[in-house]
């Protein structure tokens, strides 16, 4: 069982958004598409988890904050985002950051 | 630098992976693997369709369409910090507008723009005039440049006539005519119809009235051109309320018209403060283009200060694309 909150981003998106496609043309079935999604969420989280060595800092103001069934969302405000230990990478006025327990898994 | 490529090179992995590891499940289904290969293709353009791989400006070293780059990079900032900073009072405003808008959809078009100046400041006198011309319609002139003289503010009343006004004739048998008290609850619920935004607010408004309406009866009796506005109501449908307030001498009116403009804020002032609670926080705050995916290890808080511990995250910043193993937060509440 992998995480499915990374369908949530610009990889997750663009992969349901063919998905969808060839729904709609009649290629592959709802349940094949569901398949590959579950596929997608092993492999991203297995890259993830193996294949990412970046360390970043965060630096901002906490706008709002949530607890709900094990998952955090921030909202922050005015946030450096920093790889460590000092080059920037860029800066944002709002940021929403979502995350699940990464111990549960 | 967790620069584009390296980005780049996770998420075909990731493609790749997906893509060998479904095989069997389309061979199972029996789908061509013409598919699977046109699912890969679709996958790819679309990402780079996303932009969310270009390289940033100084890194340029992989050409990528470098007019592209500058052009984004400004756009999400800017529009990240209007949103935050001037996205709400503007929301108010169009609310405003919006709600009170509506009656004269149905009625007359220059009362938005009335509206929504009436609720922040004070209007000015070419509104004015264009009140003046509709209820002179009415027959009215020489009530209403009364009222101008009095105060700008008092645009509101006429607001009110107007949609009452405009409001049908057969509405008039539901109103008790007998005192001007009782003629203005009905046309609550008129409003209402009218407006369905409207309608917790006319509802709170109603209590409102039942207030004034004590007051208005203390003078009331002291004034026998009361009794001729109501006989005047019974034949004239819409304008019952209005005449009651004209046929008042100056004083009265300037009281009434203050009445009738605490009336409106009351109306208004809910609105908004209901659309704030209710529908602007939640969907405004969380919607923000800068999301970050990740996974938390350890959150604390001490007072208001916390700080994150975060792994696995993938960022989209900017409308760039970032990934991290782990990552530190500070912020402050």
């Amino acid at each position: 069982m992998s995480y499915q909150l990374y369908r949530n981003t610009t990889l997750g998106h663009t992969l349901q958004e063919s998905l969808d496609e060839q729904i709609q043309l009649g290629q592959i079935s709802p349940n094949l598409a569901l398949k590959v999604l579950l596929q997608f969420d092993k492999a991203i989280n297995q890259a993830l988890a193996n294949r990412v060595k970046v360390k970043i800092s965060f630096k901002g103001k906490l706008n709002t904050y949530r607890f709900c069934d094990n998952v955090w969302t921030f909202v922050l405000n005015k946030v450096d985002f920093r790889e460590a230990p000092v080059q920037e990478i860029v800066k944002v006025d709002k940021v929403k950051i979502v995350a699940c327990d990464g111990k549960s898994m | 630098m967790t620069t584009s490529s390296q980005v780049s090179k996770l998420y075909q992995t990731v493609v790749d992976d997906v893509i060998n590891n479904v095989k069997e499940a389309f061979l199972d289904e029996g789908v061509d693997e013409q598919v699977l290969q046109e699912l890969k293709q679709l996958w790819e353009s679309k990402l780079a369709a996303s932009k969310a791989l270009e390289p940033f400006p100084q890194e340029a070293e992989v050409v990528l369409a470098p007019s592209n780059v500058p052009m984004r990079m400004p756009q999400p900032k800017a529009s990240a910090g209007a949103e935050a900073a001037a996205a709400a009072p503007s929301g108010h405003a169009q609310k405003i507008a919006g709600a009170v808008a509506q009656p004269p959809q149905t009625t007359l078009q220059y009362q938005p723009s009335d509206a929504a100046q009436a609720a922040t400041m004070a209007l000015p006198a070419g509104i004015f005039r264009q009140h003046l011309a509709t209820l002179g319609a009415g027959g009215q002139v020489q009530n209403i440049a009364v009222q101008q003289t009095g105060s700008g503010q008092y645009i509101t009343l006429p607001q009110f006539q107007t949609q009452q006004q405009a409001q049908p004739v057969p509405i008039q048998p539901q109103q008790p005519q007998q005192t001007g008290q009782a003629v203005r609850i009905p046309i609550q619920p008129q409003q209402q119809q009218q407006n369905f935004l409207q309608q917790q607010q006319q509802q709170q408004a109603q209590i409102f009235h039942a207030g004034q309406l004590l007051q208005q009866q203390l003078p009331g009796p002291g004034k026998g051109a009361q009794g001729l506005s109501q006989l005047d109501g019974n034949e004239d449908t819409s304008s019952s309320e209005d005449d009651d307030d004209f046929d008042l001498d100056d004083k009265d009116d300037e009281e009434k018209e203050e009445e009738n403009e605490e009336e409106q804020r009351e109306e208004e002032d809910p609105l908004n403060s209901a659309d704030d609670v209710s529908d602007e926080d939640p969907t405004e705050l969380f919607d923000t283009e800068n999301v970050v995916v990740c996974q938390y290890d350890k959150i604390n808080r001490n007072k208001n200060k916390w700080k994150f511990y975060l792994k696995d995250g993938i960022m989209n910043l900017n409308g760039r694309d970032f990934v991290f193993q782990k990552a530190t937060g500070d912020a402050e509440w």
